[in-house]
């Protein structure tokens, strides 16, 4: 091995090593997000609205099953939520990444297939990491989460 | 990638649609003096609809899937060769080997305290994340299949890596219910060259490495494939 090229490996290590050390920095002190942090109406882009009420009940309107429910012969439909219950769960494996989610249960629907349908969204923060307040997004995998592919609610 | 879009491009939807209405239509012969009933619906019914399910499976997609494992289809995804989607059921290698892993015991165990609570039939989701740096453990756990010759591990869960799971309780009897099991599986560049997952889940790597790498391969070797994962189970929840 040249000294060319045993520089170039060390600066590759040195920039893992970077990477690492800032998430592990990122991936610390997580705060549990509360009730007002999540309560009030989110929006995703393509038209599906949720309501979350401070008593713990939520509302929701035109949501695309397929992202929701297990795929049916409805899952090219959208649906609303008359009445579902929701709250802040933390992640059973203590995942530092995604730490908090918004557990949805689905209580009746407009399609009543649907009825007790339990799904969650997680709960995305601002930083790096998208572990620590503000929460920003709520969101969910669309198939296999190594896709990188969300769902997403803003805040309205 | 969503399972309809996979289905859809091989008008799998509408073989699927029927298999659910050729399952609850009682178009089919039981008899299993030793089944249980569930609803109407005994186990020996279920698994020929089940059959019926698996034979609609291997017309729409002119594949073999049964003895087809991780190290096939890694190959396939590899090389460019083969089929780009394929779909697993009961019985299968592939399946019966993502059976026994600990997420999806995990999984079972919250629908066991979902119907303890409602004692009702429902649905939900309960996705495998390799994420944070708790990730990096799941990871050598998953991978160490690699290094002790499948005497730890998951082979099957080493090739998929994260999956999308949902379920289906579609039935209750006394202590026993059915459930259906999806998950759904994208390969790609992007997937397998996920860093120590602590920053490959991020929004960032996603838009600037993930996608990129992606469009980069999007035909012939590495190019993305996909894999569906059907199967019933009978559930003892009490």
């Amino acid at each position: 091995m040249d000294g060319k090229f045993k520089m170039e490996v060390k600066k590759i290590l040195h920039i893992i090593f970077i990477i690492i050390s800032f998430s592990l920095y990122q991936g610390c002190s997580e705060t549990q997000p509360k009730k007002n942090d999540i309560a009030g109406v989110w929006l995703s882009r393509d038209g599906a609205i949720i309501e979350f009420k401070k008593d713990g009940t939520f509302i929701a309107k035109h949501l695309p099953a397929k992202n929701f429910i297990s795929d049916d012969e409805n899952s090219e439909k959208r649906f609303d939520c008359y009445l579902g219950k929701w709250a802040i769960k933390e992640s059973a494996r203590s995942l530092d990444q995604f730490l908090w989610f918004v557990e949805l249960n689905f209580v009746k629907n407009s399609v009543t297939d649907y009825n007790n349908t339990v799904f969650s969204l997680v709960i995305s923060g601002s930083n790096f990491m998208e572990n620590k307040a503000p929460w920003k997004k709520l969101f969910n995998w669309i198939g296999d989460p190594d896709s990188g592919n969300r769902y997403e609610f803003s805040r309205k | 990638m969503s399972m309809s879009g996979n289905f859809g491009q091989y008008g799998f939807a509408s073989s699927y649609g029927s298999a659910a209405a050729h399952f609850n239509s009682g178009n089919h012969s039981g008899g299993d003096v030793a089944s249980v009933m569930l609803r109407g619906v005994d186990i020996a019914e279920a698994r020929t609809n089940q059959n019926w399910l698996i034979d609609r499976q291997k017309e729409a997609f002119g594949v073999q899937n049964s003895t087809t494992s991780p190290w096939q289809v890694g190959w396939e995804w590899a090389s460019g060769e083969g089929p780009r989607d394929r779909t697993f059921t009961n019985g299968d290698t592939f399946t019966e080997m993502l059976r026994q892993h600990s997420h999806i015991d995990a999984t079972r165990n919250i629908i066991r305290s979902r119907i303890m609570s409602t004692n009702s039939t429902s649905k939900g989701s309960n996705p495998y994340i390799l994420g944070g740096i708790d990730g990096v453990g799941l990871y050598i756990k998953d991978y160490s299949t690699l290094l002790t010759a499948g005497k730890t591990g998951n082979l099957a869960v080493t090739y998929l890596g994260s999956y999308g799971l949902k379920y289906a309780v579609t039935s209750i009897d006394g202590d026993m219910a059915m459930v259906t099991f999806t998950v759904t599986n994208s390969s790609t560049i992007s997937s397998a060259t996920h860093p120590p997952p602590i920053i490959g889940y991020t929004n960032w790597w996603n838009k600037n490495i993930g996608d990129p790498m992606n469009r980069s391969f999007s035909s012939g070797p590495f190019s993305k494939t996909t894999q569906t994962f059907i199967w019933m189970e009978n559930l003892k929840w009490k």
